[in-house]
């Protein structure tokens, strides 16, 4: 140990493998070793404490070869001491007594620069490692684990609608025959969608009511006059529109959206979130076409779930022009439902698909369903969260939609 | 109990009972609670083919003392009856001329039926009709005196009204509470009604327009007590036991007020997710039964308020009745349950059976082992037998 440079006090429990390269190592420091000292020199004599004294005077033939530091012998000592306690917790733990915490004796050495080095050497060894087993990992045969997810590992819903034609969901199919999106997905009706947003609107949420009118086929995006949500319900039916959107804004901002399926409701109450227009994302309105969208509704899988997402069908004409190539998502994730708007384009090949985002999106996250039309004080409600959020949100696994 | 989408049942509630539950998307089903292998049976005791749009459920009663006897009204102006004894419907359904039936009632072998058009109609050879208002939400026969029916609706053409059935005459209309601060009239809308303290004068109504209040026609026509909610929500179900009426309100929330001072609720039921269709209490006092448009039927402890049971119907609830689990029915799934025993060991044997079919039709990387396994002779030091 005497000989050992200030390199090795890391490796001194790990390896004797890597002495023959320390022994490299230690030949370069010495020689920038002696400028050093001469700086240090009348410091060390001064401070030296009894203990470290006697090591010195031990090595007293090498000293002239290779100076020393006392921050060397110190940390040097502290290295030693801590591989004899690792050594006799090692023993220890032969014994099957109990066990203890592992020292690491890379606190101990107190050279800065050396203990990042071999806390770099180290966690080089441990990738390296780490890389080995995931490649024999992969190479093994069976089912690769996908890992998990908040959402794989979602609280199991009792109302998950998994397959309408199974005998136990008898019920739920003829539920959703009867309901008031049959007549859309009979195909007896073409959607008529009436948008329109709070008194006052400022540009932006006109702006997003016009868009959406780009978007959704046969819409009109209109001022409210001052009426009420009741009125423009009764005016809308006699209009014969289908659907009516209400936008709701805050600070200049969107922050709801109120949709309304005529003549005999549901209307449904999301927030709306993070609403980026067409020019925020650089594109113009004019790289839309007129053709009618394809529609994707992804993961809805609650009764709750499949209502809204059936709710949100119904809003766009269902025979899409698939000559435009326009594709709107709704796409549930942790209940939040995000819009997304796309022209795609297929390769040479037809093998690969590329994707322009055209804009806007936004995320939807739903408040509430209630029955009938508008009627937020006397309506039944059919699902609410708002003043139970809490009461339903305890566990962070749980998912409505 | 903390919120769940699951079913739950408590461990303390042990009781006998059974739940009828009339949807809004016709269906009417029978929940077996007292069954202990699987409290959250579901017996569907209408052909579901025979639904459509408008026969959804909206009123259930019982025709009887003994509650052997459902009748059922449905959206569609048809009135049913259903045998609880036989498990299965008579076969002349009763049909009043129009309108969405709002209460049943039964006395003296003839049945009662209100129309939301607000027409009473008595059908027995007579077949006459009473004329109440224009716009009501519902009836209510009196547990104490059959011949009394209580009735109320939306606005003040259609207050509170008692009608006897046997005179058909009026007995009671109530009267209005005085104007507001500003003179203007109160709005007025009975979305519920319920006779209580077992006296044939006591009434209790609730309302959408957030207030619940107390009649008693033998001192005044104006409510003796009311509550009137600070935060606008809307009650639209009401049901009564020794004093106490439980409230359910559109938001899904369950209130319990003592009718002897309506300051503030008594206790408060949490759970639900949507609004309250229909409570009923059990003959004890003890246990609330609740359903809502969440598509789920719930069981309160009316005294600790906590949740006891919840199962998920399938569809919403709009209707519900409770009933003590008779003899019939405990027997019944006596025998059933020693019929799954019998089919239990049909499947053991058929188990079986498709064991030793694998074995002979194993795939290829099994019928490899087999071969290394007699190779190494290890068939003999291992307790594993091949059929060859």
């Amino acid at each position: 140990m005497s000989e050992s440079s200030s390199e090795n006090f890391g490796d001194s429990d790990s390896d004797i493998s890597q002495k023959s390269e320390e022994g490299k190592e230690q030949t370069k420091t010495k020689k920038k070793l002696p400028e050093k000292r001469k700086q240090k020199e009348p410091q060390d004599d001064s401070d030296d404490s009894d203990d470290s004294m006697d090591e010195k005077e031990d090595d007293g033939a090498q000293l002239v070869k290779k100076r020393k530091t006392l921050k060397d012998y110190l940390n040097e000592k502290a290295a030693r001491q801590a591989l004899e306690e690792a050594e006799k917790l090692a023993r220890e733990a032969e014994y099957d007594g109990p066990s203890y915490p592992s020292i690491n004796t890379l606190n101990y050495i107190k050279n800065k620069e050396i203990r990042h080095k071999v806390f770099r050497k180290e966690q080089a060894q441990k990738k390296k490692e780490d890389k080995k087993a995931r490649k024999m990992r992969q190479q093994m045969p069976g089912v690769r684990s996908k890992g998990h997810t908040i959402e794989s590992l979602r609280e199991t819903d009792q109302t998950v609608v998994t397959n309408l034609e199974d005998s136990e969901n008898e019920e739920t199919k003829k539920e959703i025959e009867l309901d008031e999106f049959s007549e859309y997905f009979s195909k007896a009706y073409e959607p008529k969608v009436l948008i329109t947003y709070s008194d006052n609107p400022c540009s932006r949420t006109r702006g997003f009511a016009k868009e959406l009118t780009q978007i959704i086929p046969n819409s009109l995006a209109t001022t409210r006059h001052r009426s009420s949500i009741k009125k423009v319900c009764a005016s809308a039916e006699r209009e014969k529109y289908t659907d009516v959107l209400v936008l709701n804004e805050n600070r200049k901002k969107v922050n709801g959206l109120l949709l309304i399926h005529l003549p005999n409701g549901p209307t449904a109450h999301f927030k709306v979130s993070n609403v980026k227009l067409t020019k925020d994302i650089k594109r113009k309105l004019s790289d839309f076409t007129s053709h009618r969208p394809e529609v994707i509704l992804t993961n809805f899988t609650t009764r709750l779930g499949t209502t809204i997402g059936r709710m949100l069908g119904a809003i766009f004409h269902y025979e899409p022009q698939f000559k435009g190539r326009r594709a709107v998502t709704f796409h549930n994730q942790r209940d939040y439902i995000f819009f997304r708007h796309h022209r795609y384009e297929f390769d040479k090949d037809g093998n690969r698909v590329r994707l322009l985002e055209l804009g806007p999106k936004f995320t939807l996250k739903l408040r509430s369903l209630q029955q009938g039309l508008f009627d937020s004080k006397t309506g039944d409600y059919e699902w609410m969260i708002t003043n139970k959020r809490h009461q339903m949100e305890g566990n962070r696994r749980r998912f409505f939609l | 109990m903390k919120y769940t989408t699951n079913n739950v049942k408590n461990g303390d509630y042990q009781e006998n009972h059974v739940i009828y539950v009339g949807t809004q998307t016709g269906s009417f089903k029978r929940v077996d609670i007292f069954n202990k292998d699987n409290p959250y049976k579901q017996t569907n005791l209408q052909n579901l083919d025979a639904v459509t749009k408008e026969s959804k459920v909206t009123a259930l009663c019982w025709a009887d003392d003994d509650k052997n006897e459902i009748i059922l009204g449905r959206g569609d102006s048809i009135i049913r009856t259903f045998e609880c004894d036989k498990n299965q419907f008579c076969e002349t359904d009763l049909s009043i001329p129009e309108g969405k039936i709002v209460g049943l009632a039964w006395s003296q072998d003839t049945i009662v039926a209100a129309s939301d058009s607000g027409k009473i109609h008595i059908l027995n050879d007579s077949m006459s009709i009473i004329e109440t208002g224009d716009n009501i939400s519902k009836m209510r026969q009196c547990s104490n005196n059959k011949n009394l029916v209580a009735v109320g609706g939306k606005d003040r053409k259609n207050n509170l009204k008692v009608f006897d059935l046997e005179s058909q005459k009026q007995i009671f209309s109530s009267k209005n509470v005085p104007h507001d601060n500003l003179q203007l009239e109160v709005p007025v809308w009975d979305s519920d009604i319920s006779f209580v303290n077992n006296s044939d004068s006591c009434l209790a109504t609730c309302s959408r327009y957030g207030y619940i209040r107390f009649y008693d026609y033998r001192q005044q026509r104006r409510p003796i007590h009311n509550y009137t909610d600070s935060r606008d929500q809307a009650f639209n179900s009401l049901a009564e036991k020794d004093g106490i009426i439980y409230v359910g309100t559109t938001t899904g929330i369950l209130y319990a007020f003592d009718l002897k001072s309506m300051k503030t609720p008594l206790h408060t039921y949490k759970g639900a997710t949507g609004s309250i269709s229909s409570i009923t209490v059990d003959e004890t006092g003890k246990y609330l039964f609740a359903s809502s448009l969440d598509r789920y039927v719930r069981v309160f402890d009316s005294q600790k308020s906590h949740l006891l049971y919840q199962c998920y119907v399938k569809s919403k609830v709009s209707e519900i009745l409770m009933k003590e689990a008779d003899d019939r029915l405990l027997n019944e799934r006596k025998e059933s349950s020693k019929q799954t025993v019998d089919v239990s060991d049909e499947e053991y044997e058929t188990m079986f059976n498709k064991m030793q079919k694998v074995n002979d039709d194993a795939g290829e990387p099994s019928s490899k082992k087999l071969k290394l396994v007699k190779h190494s002779h290890m068939k003999r030091h291992s307790g594993i037998v091949f059929r060859t």
